[in-house]
């Protein structure tokens, strides 16, 4: 218990001053769940890199790894001058710490079973043992229900874990993803700041905990990839909105941290990367940097896992999948995709998609954040578009994949859409950060 | 299309598309809209509030009914603990095998983290091996990695000539139970 604890101190220390780092630190007590979430995702991608090249994952090598972190964002933190701080965050926040401890005390002794025994736990228990990436386990085409390109940062946190207790946790990984999703709202509602309606990121988290909690409680990766998306999604937002680099640098962060959990969430990384360099083309020198950090910390593992011609078995072919003949041949599976797409949005997420649009309406016919509300709109849309890509050109059967699946995929375009739909909530009641009186302005514009 | 269909018996999406489920969501962006006007049009600070404390009454039934369903799955999955060796042979009952539990943490402390073969089960149990990987570990399954198997573990079927071995008492095989056994190679 003790080392887990000293696992999570360290978290946050690093968390911390990388937040500082990047102009992003504001409040010591409040800035706890974002400096644990930051810790996490600037811990887990360069041990995810040493791993593949073939250093194991002891506590010599974290400790290494947590010495450069610190060190780097010092010497970043010393060379900034004039960078914007986030509002000044509100006391609700607490409460979602004091929810996620709640949450985490009710999770922390349960089996390890479904997905999460055939595939996350597997994998990291075989990190917790083996310290490498074990051929029998990382190199078998057949590995994790024929699952084995599936990316590493959950099995890293779960060996994180083992490393620290001196002993596997299996049960205690659960109460840990519990932990991380409290942690990613917490982040968010930091992010956007704010000393009025406090209340009002519990209550996103409360509204959005009984369509993702399940998901949590089975120890699947799927609502922390597309949470921490959906934080990637936000911070880029902000960095549109408020104009400092600072959001550029966590948000992306953020979306290696999400491309390093599942495979869909590779592409969405990507999809909103892309979507808000588009519309911030001029920014060469901001997003040129963000995009080498993006491409290094996940290209390595695709690649180690071409290297050893392992693949996914709902991959399609992808000369095949994107020959507009064959996407023609397959209407009928598209239109069934956007079918079930629709009911599950429907069935679990209903009012975050209506309110979302709404919110967008409200933009545009009020012209408020216009383009800000236009990105979100064209980044998530593209998300559902390459899902429903993906399942129409399959090579497994729909019948299948429909009902074990689509009800977790969605959240790849949902949970971003509720962070998207916090921001075009704050921008549309008129709210104005505060600016900073010795750190420049965080004005959303 | 009709063929998609028969693939999937008594589900169709279509049929989760209802107008009644969208009554909830659209009242609730009504109660948004309400918000985001009184907000953005009202001024005197007497109407934004009694306009905000209707709003968030009318959230009341909902966040409840979110805050019941929350404590609702987190208290059912308090009552899902178990212990740490429970909790990592708990996979085993989804494929109905959870007999093969006790078996499987006889096994795991003597193949320590050696590499091991594993006869597939018969066809009647369709038993998942990543499963039992995870049940086994630290020792790994035979597979990619050059590394030949130390020992051999039967779940229901025997080969011949671990069979053999077993007639003539050979000490480094161990037999459980019927069916069940660890054989070093």
């Amino acid at each position: 218990m003790l080392g887990l604890i000293g696992l999570h101190i360290v978290f946050v220390l690093c968390g911390a001053a990388v937040l500082r780092a990047l102009g992003l630190l504001r409040g010591r007590l409040l800035a706890l769940g974002p400096a644990l979430l930051t810790g996490v995702m600037v811990l887990c991608p360069p041990l995810i890199l040493l791993l593949i090249l073939g250093v194991g994952l002891r506590a010599p090598t974290v400790i290494a790894v947590v010495v450069v972190v610190l060190v780097l964002a010092e010497l970043v933190a010393r060379r900034r001058r004039g960078v914007a701080a986030p509002a000044r965050p509100n006391w609700g926040v607490l409460l979602i710490g004091l929810y996620a401890a709640l949450g985490a005390y009710s999770l922390a002794r349960l089996p390890t079973i479904e997905d999460d025994a055939r595939i996350w736990s597997l994998r990291g228990l075989a990190l917790s043992y083996h310290h490498v990436l074990a051929p029998q386990i990382f190199q078998n085409p057949y590995e994790s229900g024929t699952h084995p390109v599936y990316p590493l940062f959950g099995p890293v946190i779960e060996a994180l874990n083992a490393i620290a207790a001196g002993a596997p946790q299996l049960r205690f990984y659960h109460a840990e993803l519990w932990i991380l999703f409290a942690a990613i709202i917490w982040t968010a509602a930091y992010l956007l700041g704010g000393r009025q309606r406090p209340w009002v990121a519990p209550l996103v988290l409360l509204a959005v905990s009984p369509a993702v909690a399940q998901n949590l409680i089975s120890g699947y990766a799927d609502v922390l990839g597309a949470a921490l998306m959906g934080l990637g999604c936000l911070a880029l937002g902000l960095w549109q909105t408020r104009g400092s680099a600072g959001y550029l640098a966590f948000g992306t962060v953020a979306l290696i941290a999400a491309a390093n959990t599942k495979d869909e969430d590779l592409l969405g990384a990507i999809i909103i990367f892309v979507v808000a360099v588009a519309a911030n083309h001029r920014r060469w020198r901001e997003w040129v940097a963000a995009g080498v950090a993006l491409a290094v910390f996940i290209a390595p593992w695709r690649l180690w896992t071409a290297a050893h011609h392992l693949s996914d078995s709902v991959q399609p072919k992808l000369g095949q999948a994107l020959s507009p003949s064959y996407l023609i041949s397959r209407h009928h599976e598209v239109h069934w995709v956007l079918e079930w797409v629709g009911a599950k949005v429907v069935e679990e997420w209903s009012w975050i998609a209506v309110t979302f649009l709404v919110l967008f309406v409200l933009c545009m016919v009020t012209r408020t954040a216009r383009r800000i509300a236009a990105f979100y709109l064209i980044a998530l849309g593209l998300i559902a578009l390459m899902l429903t890509w993906l399942y129409a050109t399959t090579p497994m059967s729909l019948a299948f994949l429909f009902p074990t699946s689509m009800f977790r995929t969605v959240d790849d375009f949902m949970i971003p859409a509720a962070f998207a739909s916090a921001h075009l909530l704050w921008l549309l009641s008129g709210y104005k950060p505060r600016p900073s009186v010795t750190l420049g302005s965080c004005q959303d514009r | 299309m009709t063929t998609n269909r028969a693939i999937l018996p008594g589900v169709n999406p279509a049929q989760e598309f209802s107008v009644s489920h969208l009554i909830q969501p659209l009242l609730g962006v009504l109660g948004v809209l309400a918000l985001i006007g009184v907000l953005m049009l009202v001024r005197k600070w007497r109407t934004r509030a009694l306009a905000a404390t209707v709003v968030a009454l009318a959230c009341v039934p909902f966040v409840v009914s979110a805050a019941l369903s929350s404590s609702r799955q987190l208290k059912q999955a308090r009552a899902s603990s178990t212990s740490a060796r429970a909790g990592a042979t708990a996979c085993l009952a989804e494929d109905h095998a959870a007999r093969l539990a006790p078996f499987l943490n006889w096994a795991r402390p003597q193949l320590g983290d050696d590499v091991y073969a594993e006869i597939p089960p018969p066809k009647s149990l369709p038993l998942d091996v990543w499963c039992v990987t995870t049940a086994l570990l630290p020792a790994l399954p035979q597979g990619p990695g050059g590394v030949n198997a130390k020992w051999t573990i039967t779940m229901g079927v025997v080969p011949a000539d671990i069979r053999a071995r077993i007639r003539r008492h050979d000490p480094s095989v161990k037999v459980f139970a019927p069916g069940l056994v660890l054989a070093r190679n």
